[in-house]
């Protein structure tokens, strides 16, 4: 069951969180990145206010077959009975030889409206990946809370599991390895977070 | 009853027979080849064969020993310790017991089972028995039917209690035995129990525990609750991400 007490994010993961635009380190709680001054309006700039509805599989370049929508869809499933406070979301796009798929991600994640009965804790909990296969490139946005538990080197070798099966262009498997990896990932951070939760906080 | 052989028996008591023996100093000497003694000639040869030859065949064949004693007079010595004294001289079975007739006395005749049988039947059956048996053969009209009769009750009543007290000695051997499987059936029983149950109580509280873990471990988990902190005026993600390129663009 959620305990209703919050915990600071530093207490459970160390790793900075980085721009989407220039990669520098950000603060949890910067208004603004101190280095490229990129803040999230920008990205309105470069994608448009009109974002399309995200769907747990938004297959914009239609890269899946049935096969692969129901394999993810299976995938995802599994991953929600396990860690119901997940939402996961499948984005094929190609969003241009230029543009950054994290900014897209950035862009997609908090500028979608909300699904009916979607909740604003709920989006937090978002985990986004994207897909430009043409451009041979995956990425990961997670949401404020689901980054926490899904930090930069864990997203990483979700990711890596992927490579194969891509270069395969068996993207439907490329998703559910991702998913199964992410959710083997989040089973080590659950741990993690279960022992430091029990564990008094140090005092500095 | 017509008491035969006066002339012998006075001798007899005149060569002091009966007051040694009162006062146990009778000498029984080696036993008679007949298992009939009278010394004094109270029954006559025939009749004397007559009593000895069946009891004889049951000694042989049963090795149940009769012996019929015939005496004169016993003074003032009690008939069992008469009848005790001829046994220990002349009965070397165990199973066996003396008839004593005293044809003078009106509580004649005896008869006296060896001490063994006082160990197997209950002394309540046994006097009454012999006392049934003695009234019998008292009631016969001749000393000879009377030492006959008695010798016949005794080897009756010998038979009896032998085949008796050998099958309930039998059958309480054979309850003791049928008892004691049943008590080793038993513990047997019980101590396959406990071990089986034990069994199952452990068998029970592994899979508990392996239920409780496996459904701990396949039940949903929950992450502790995070204070979000917006950044770079974003309401639902503050840009973190990870990118991974598997291959080079191929568009132009």
């Amino acid at each position: 069951m959620p305990e209703d007490k919050l915990f600071s994010a530093k207490r459970f993961v160390t790793e900075a969180i980085r721009c989407p635009s220039c990669e520098k380190h950000l603060d949890r709680d910067d208004k603004w990145c101190p280095r490229c001054g990129f803040t999230g309006a920008a990205t309105i700039d470069l994608f448009g206010d009109k974002p399309p509805p995200l769907l747990p599989i938004l297959d914009a370049t239609g890269a899946f077959s049935e096969n692969d929508a129901a394999l993810i869809q299976r995938e995802i499933q599994r991953n929600q009975q396990r860690f119901p406070q997940f939402e996961w979301r499948v984005c094929t796009a190609t969003p241009g030889v230029d543009a950054s798929l994290p900014l897209f991600g950035f862009w997609l994640l908090n500028v979608c409206p909300l699904l009916p009965e979607e909740t604003v804790e709920q989006r937090q909990w978002c985990v986004l990946l994207l897909i430009d296969e043409p451009a041979g490139r995956v990425a990961v946005a997670t949401g404020y809370l689901a980054e926490t538990w899904l930090p930069h080197s864990r997203l990483e070798s979700a990711l890596a599991a992927m490579r194969e099966p891509m270069l395969a262009s068996r993207q439907g498997q490329a998703v559910a390895d991702f998913l199964a990896t992410a959710r083997a990932a989040l089973e080590d951070s659950w741990a993690l977070a279960d022992k430091t939760r029990r564990r008094k906080p140090s005092r500095p | 009853v017509k008491i035969p052989h006066l002339a012998v028996i006075i001798p007899a008591i005149l060569l002091g027979v009966a007051p040694a023996m009162a006062a146990g100093g009778f000498v029984h000497g080696p036993r008679p080849e007949s298992s009939v003694f009278d010394p004094s000639g109270i029954l006559s040869a025939e009749n004397k064969r007559e009593i000895s030859e069946p009891l004889d065949l049951i000694r042989a064949s049963e090795r149940i020993d009769i012996l019929v004693i015939i005496l004169p007079t016993i003074g003032n010595t009690p008939p069992q310790n008469v009848a005790n004294s001829f046994a220990e001289a002349w009965c070397e079975n165990e199973i066996h017991a003396i008839v004593l007739h005293v044809p003078g006395r009106h509580d004649s005749p005896w008869i006296v089972p060896s001490p063994s049988f006082r160990r197997i039947i209950r002394s309540g059956t046994l006097d009454e028995t012999l006392r049934q048996a003695t009234r019998r053969a008292a009631a016969e009209p001749t000393h000879h039917l009377i030492a006959r009769a008695a010798s016949i009750e005794a080897a009756d009543a010998l038979r009896h209690w032998t085949s008796g007290a050998v099958l309930s000695s039998e059958v309480r051997l054979r309850q003791q035995a049928e008892a004691r499987l049943a008590l080793e059936k038993r513990r047997r029983l019980i101590k396959m129990s406990v071990i089986s149950g034990a069994g199952v109580v452990s068998f029970l509280g592994l899979a508990l525990v392996w239920i409780f873990l496996t459904s701990r471990k396949r039940g949903s988990r929950h992450f502790p609750g995070i204070r979000v902190h917006t950044r770079l005026g974003a309401p639902h993600a503050g840009g973190n991400h990870t990118v991974l390129e598997f291959k080079r663009p191929s568009r132009p």
